[in-house]
C-alpha cells in the first residue's frame, strides 16, 4: 500500500517545513531544491508554530546562504526560539525543583516528555517547545504529591474546584491527571495518576514500569525505558491525531537509539497496541523518510488498521492550516466531534458503545454547576441528561 | 571613594539560544523581569566576568586585554553595559 494519492495534493509550503524536519540543516541541497520567490512565507510561519517545530525550521533557514527567505520570517523564527528557550529553560529547572522535593517526601516521579526527551534525543533542551511539566506518580501517592505541588506554591487549575470523595473517585476513574499553576514562576504542571486512553487497553502503572535515569542539570531524573518511553510516544501522538509534526520529529531522533524492538512488540501485544505502533512507523517513514526496522516491515505491510490510521493522520496534516485546531482532540473536543473522531481511532463497537454511554455519566461540569454532597451524588445522573438538553437547545 | 562590586542577582542565567547571547530569568524572577535581554558577543563576555564578583576596573582591564581598544573607550563601554544591566535589575545593590 502507498500514500502516493495523499502527497499529490501536499502544499509546497508544507513539503518545504517537511523538509526542515527530516534533513539536517548540512543537507541544504535537498532543502533549497523547493525554494522559490512564489513561496507563501506566511503559511510557512503559520504551519512552524502550529507544529511546534519553529526552532528547527529557523536553523535550517538560518543555515541557508539565500536571498530569497524574507528577513522578517528569520526574524519571527529566532524571536520564538528565543522565547521558546526562555520558558523551557525556566521549566527544565523547574523540573529538577519539583524532583528534589518529591525525592524529600520519598515520592517517586516519572517525568513523561519535556527537556529530558530533549536529552535523550540528543537536542539542546532550548529548542524543544513545551508548555508544561508532565509528571506520573503513582495512583497511590497523588495525594501526597499533590500536597507537595501545593506546598511549592502551585495551586490547582483543573479541576479548579473543590472536590468530594465521591466526585474525586469520579474524577479517578474518568480522567488522567489534573493540572496546576504556579503564578510566580508561570509554569503548568500536569500530574498524572496513569496513561490512558480508551483504545489502549492497558498500560503499566509507574510501580510496574522499567525506568531509567537521566542526569537533568546534575539531578538524576527518572523516565521509562527505552522501548516504554518509545511506546509511551507513540500511544501519545495517535492520540493527538498526530496533529503536531514535531511529535514525529521526536519518534525520528528516538528511533536512532538502542531500542529492543523486540520487548517493544511483546510490551505493545500486552496492551493491544500493534497498529499504533504501525502507523507511527508508517508516519514516520512516508513523511520524514525514517527506515522501518527490518523486524517490523512484515508487520507494518499487513496491518490494514494501521495503514487506515496512517492515512486518516495524513489526511488531517494535509487539511488547511486555517482549520487547525490545535492542541488535540481532548475528551472535551472529542464529544464534540465524537462521530468523527471515533472512525479515526477505528475502536471496536463495544468500545463505540461504551464511550458513548460514559457521555452520560456525570463529569466535572455538573459537578461545579451545582454542589452535592455525597449522599445525593446519584443526582448527578439525572442532572447529566437534563444539562445534555439544555446545552443542546441553548446551541441550537 | 565607594568601590562597588559588580555581582549579578540570583536566578538569571546566561545562554546561547538561536545565534544570539539571552539573559533568562529562573523560577519567581519569570514574573518579575520583563521583557528579553539579549547580549552581543562582548556584552556576554563581559556578562561572564561579572558572575566572578569583579570591579569596574576589572571589567575595563578585561575589554583592554581582549580587544583591541583605547582606555577611554573601554571605560564607556564597560559603564554603558553596567548601567544597562543595572537599569534591567540585574545587579544585586
Amino acid at each position: 500500500m502507498a500514500l502516493d494519492k495523499s502527497f499529490a495534493e501536499i502544499p509546497r509550503e508544507l513539503e518545504f517545513v517537511l523538509n526542515c524536519v527530516k534533513c539536517s540543516p548540512t543537507e541544504k541541497e535537498s532543502i533549497c531544491i523547493l525554494l522559490s520567490p512564489d513561496m507563501d512565507w506566511d503559511y510557512v510561519l503559520r504551519l512552524s508554530m502550529a507544529h511546534s517545530i519553529f526552532p528547527l525550521v529557523y536553523n535550517t533557514l538560518n543555515s541557508l546562504d539565500t536571498l530569497i527567505i524574507p528577513e522578517y520570517v528569520i526574524n519571527s523564527l529566532r524571536q520564538s526560539s528565543i522565547m521558546n528557550a526562555i520558558k523551557v529553560v525556566g521549566m527544565s529547572n523547574e523540573i529538577v525543583r519539583i524532583i528534589n522535593n518529591m525525592n524529600e517526601y520519598g515520592i517517586q516521579v516519572l517525568i513523561l516528555k519535556g527537556s529530558p526527551l530533549s536529552v535523550k534525543i540528543n537536542e539542546d533542551i532550548a529548542y524543544r517547545p513545551s508548555n508544561d511539566i508532565d509528571i506520573l506518580v503513582d495512583p497511590l501517592e497523588f495525594a501526597s504529591a499533590e500536597k507537595i505541588l501545593v506546598q511549592m506554591g502551585y495551586s490547582r487549575v483543573y479541576p479548579d474546584f473543590l472536590l468530594t470523595p465521591r466526585q474525586q473517585e469520579a474524577f479517578f476513574t474518568r480522567c488522567n491527571h489534573f493540572e496546576y499553576f504556579h503564578l510566580k514562576r508561570n509554569i503548568h504542571v500536569e500530574l498524572h495518576w496513569r496513561i490512558r486512553f480508551y483504545n489502549v487497553k492497558y498500560f503499566p502503572p509507574l510501580s510496574k514500569l522499567k525506568t531509567q535515569k537521566m542526569n537533568l542539570s546534575g539531578c538524576l531524573v527518572s523516565v521509562m525505558d527505552n522501548e516504554y518511553w518509545l511506546i509511551f510516544l507513540m500511544v501519545h501522538g495517535h492520540k493527538h491525531m498526530w496533529s503536531r509534526l514535531r511529535w514525529l520529529y521526536d519518534i525520528k531522533e528516538f528511533m536512532k537509539m538502542n531500542i529492543d524492538w523486540d520487548k517493544l512488540i511483546i510490551q505493545a501485544d500486552i496492551s493491544g497496541l500493534r497498529p499504533i505502533i504501525n502507523q507511527t512507523l508508517i508516519l514516520a517513514n512516508e513523511l520524514l523518510d525514517v527506515p522501518i526496522p527490518q523486524c517490523m516491515v512484515q508487520s507494518v505491510a499487513n496491518d490494514q488498521k494501521a495503514w487506515q490510521l496512517a492515512f486518516t493522520a495524513i489526511d488531517k496534516l494535509f487539511i488547511n492550516i486555517n482549520e487547525l485546531s490545535l492542541p488535540g482532540p481532548k475528551f472535551l473536543a472529542l464529544k464534540k466531534n465524537i462521530f468523527d473522531d471515533l472512525d479515526y481511532y477505528n475502536l471496536p463497537w463495544k468500545s463505540k458503545l461504551f464511550l458513548i454511554f460514559s457521555l452520560f455519566k456525570p463529569c466535572e461540569v455538573e459537578f461545579k454547576l451545582i454542589s452535592l454532597p455525597d449522599n445525593l451524588y446519584p443526582l448527578y445522573y439525572f442532572i447529566r441528561p437534563l444539562y445534555l438538553l439544555w446545552r443542546g437547545i441553548v446551541r441550537g | 571613594m565607594e568601590v562597588y562590586i559588580l555581582k549579578i542577582r540570583d536566578g538569571f542565567m546566561l545562554r546561547e539560544v538561536a545565534e544570539q547571547w539571552v539573559v533568562i530569568p529562573l523560577g519567581e524572577r519569570v514574573v518579575e523581569f520583563n521583557g528579553i535581554m539579549t547580549l552581543s558577543e562582548s556584552g556576554a563576555a563581559l556578562w561572564k566576568e561579572m558572575e566572578k564578583n569583579v570591579l569596574e576596573e576589572d571589567l575595563v582591564r578585561f575589554i583592554l586585554k581582549e580587544y583591541s581598544v583605547d582606555e577611554k573607550i573601554a571605560k564607556t563601554d564597560v559603564l554603558e553595559f553596567v548601567n544597562a544591566v543595572r537599569k534591567k535589575g540585574l545587579l544585586e545593590e
